[in-house]
């Protein structure tokens, strides 16, 4: 970030005219680290636990592969990973994989992206894994560096449903995972 | 894109799959857990060979004999007792038999392996002098019946008393470990060693061959007054019951079918419903007699939040995973406590809840 501002002020005496460095055909590559946070943990009986009492600060991580559609619009694919541990000291691990779609908003050298992903997490706690759907929206804000590199913040929304419908665990252990992940990601195009 | 809707495609229809052996929700699971008290009274890598209450004490051997007052705090400490003499200074086991203490203390190299009592309340140990320059191996009491096996080399001699001073020899045909249970059933004795089940039903004591059978070895013995039934446990994994007129049984098992070695039970009341403690490598398990007793029982883990002697949190701490030996119930009206006793993850505590005298979901804490 403090690269970002130390150099916002060179790039805007620039010409601002947005180069054409997207277009149908082209990839994107991006890798992405940092925290998330567990807002909170929704049971379908109603009940609202506040993520904070029962999990800590987790780390998150995702790799991202993208190819645009059009000069705005790209389709891909995320596969990424989140730990956190429990009050009792259990680590929580969640690895979603999705399939995702962004739109791009440019102000060169500036792009806002707004994604959204769907797919699957696999969700472990001590010997029990879970294997449900997710729903990830999201927006990046990055700096477009060069034609090739950009950099900047990712911030990702995590709704994870983990449904029963059983006796083991019993459909009253329905609940909705509700996590953000804000990370420091690293886009490469080509 | 084809690829990539038919990967989102192949990945929906993998949703909904996971490998739950918990039986609790994972996200649920993290919604309920609770903190774990340790109360940091007691090394919580203690393993607990004998524990009493006498005399509004509690009293617990491993390694050195502890002892706490039963109306104190969870949170007050617990203090060492004075051994005996300068020799036998590691407590092995404990019991308690009309009004006194009981306990085998050793020596630092096993040596001498000695029967020691005395009587709460500004009593001092002394030496039981029918097993002077003896090796004490073992000791299960009654309420009636006081169990004593010695060691003679390779051998080993048990002995029965009725007051505590007297002990006649009683031979346990096949006998090759000392007693490791006893319980007062039909009007008989019934002792728990190794792979026998012996009962004086003769006038003496024989091997049991009418009932269940083990290689592993018995775990335990209790007798139910409420439910009038025997319950015995084996290594295998197996509870039995006896009514009086027929033996039936449960099982448990791990994942892989193998039976879960059973130790000793003991008997609660939850909502004034009986309900059998049976302590195992892997935790402990619940046999619950809401209509009395019936032979179609089953062992069950803790854990379900709606009638049990633990909350979900059980699922988590380490008493889960610990080798629960035995358990001692405090049934006094104002405490009703359950103490798990385990080897190698110390004494677990689990307090009736203040506010509910008819509390169904209890909880355990570390001592």
């Amino acid at each position: 970030m403090c690269t970002i501002l130390l150099v916002s002020p060179c790039v805007f005496g620039q010409d601002l005219e947005t180069p054409d460095i997207y277009g149908l055909g082209d990839q994107t590559f991006s890798i992405s680290a940092g925290v998330i946070l567990p807002l909170f943990i929704h049971r379908v009986d109603g009940t609202i636990t506040p993520g904070f009492n029962q999990l800590s600060l987790g780390a998150t991580g995702s790799l991202r592969w993208g190819t645009f559609l059009t000069n705005e619009l790209t389709l891909g694919i995320d596969v990424g990973g989140m730990f956190a541990f429990s009050t009792l000291g259990r680590t929580l691990v969640m690895l979603p994989i999705s399939g995702i779609i962004t739109y791009a908003i440019r102000f060169y050298p500036f792009e806002l992206l707004l994604h959204g992903g769907i797919g699957v997490c696999i969700t472990k706690l001590d010997n029990d894994v879970y294997v449900g759907p997710s729903l990830m929206p999201g927006l990046s804000f990055y700096w477009n560096y060069s034609a090739e590199w950009s950099f900047g913040l990712k911030t990702e929304y995590w709704w994870i449903p983990e449904m029963y419908f059983g006796d083991a665990p019993p459909s009253s252990h329905t609940s909705f995972g509700n996590f953000i992940g804000i990370t420091l990601s690293t886009l490469y195009h080509f | 894109m084809r690829r990539v809707a038919l990967l989102i495609i192949v990945l929906t229809f993998a949703a909904l799959l996971g490998c739950n052996n918990s039986g609790i929700g994972i996200l649920y699971s993290i919604s309920e857990e609770k903190a774990l008290v340790d109360n940091d009274t007691l090394p919580n890598e203690l393993s607990v060979t004998g524990m009493v209450v006498l005399s509004d004490v509690y009293y617990l051997s491993a390694g050195s004999l502890f002892q706490r007052g039963a109306t104190e705090a969870a949170t007050a400490d617990w203090s060492i007792v004075d051994p005996p003499d300068a020799t036998n200074v590691f407590c092995v086991q404990l019991t308690s038999f009309g009004g006194a203490l009981y306990g085998i203390f050793a020596s630092m190299d096993g040596s001498t392996s000695t029967l020691f009592t005395m009587t709460p309340g500004g009593g001092t140990w002394s030496a039981v002098s029918a097993f002077t320059g003896k090796l004490v191996d073992g000791i299960v009491a009654t309420a009636s019946t006081v169990i004593v096996t010695e060691r003679d080399g390779t051998d080993y001699i048990t002995y029965s008393s009725s007051d505590g001073a007297t002990y006649n020899s009683i031979s346990l045909s096949g006998q090759y470990v000392p007693v490791a249970d006893v319980a007062e059933y039909g009007g008989f004795t019934w002792l728990a060693s190794g792979k026998h089940l012996f009962n004086n039903q003769t006038g003496s004591y024989e091997a049991y061959t009418s009932g269940p059978t083990t290689t592993a070895g018995f775990g335990g013995v209790h007798a139910s007054a409420t439910l009038n039934v025997l319950f015995v446990t084996s290594r295998e994994g197996n509870v039995y019951a006896y009514d009086g007129s027929a033996w039936s049984e449960t099982a448990v098992a791990d994942d892989d079918g193998d039976g879960i070695p059973l130790h000793d039970l003991a008997e609660i009341t939850i909502l004034g419903e009986p309900v059998i403690l049976v302590g195992s490598d892997v935790g402990y398990y619940e046999i619950f007699f809401v209509e009395g007793y019936t032979s179609t029982f089953a062992a069950v883990g803790p854990g379900d939040d709606s009638y049990s002697s633990s909350d979900e949190n059980y699922q988590k701490v380490p008493l889960r995973s610990g080798v629960v030996r035995f358990f001692i119930w405090d049934n006094d009206s104002d405490r009703q406590t359950i103490f798990a006793c385990t080897s190698g993850e110390g004494l677990w505590i689990n307090p009736i809840d203040d506010s509910d005298s008819n509390s169904v979901i209890r909880k355990w804490d570390r001592q």
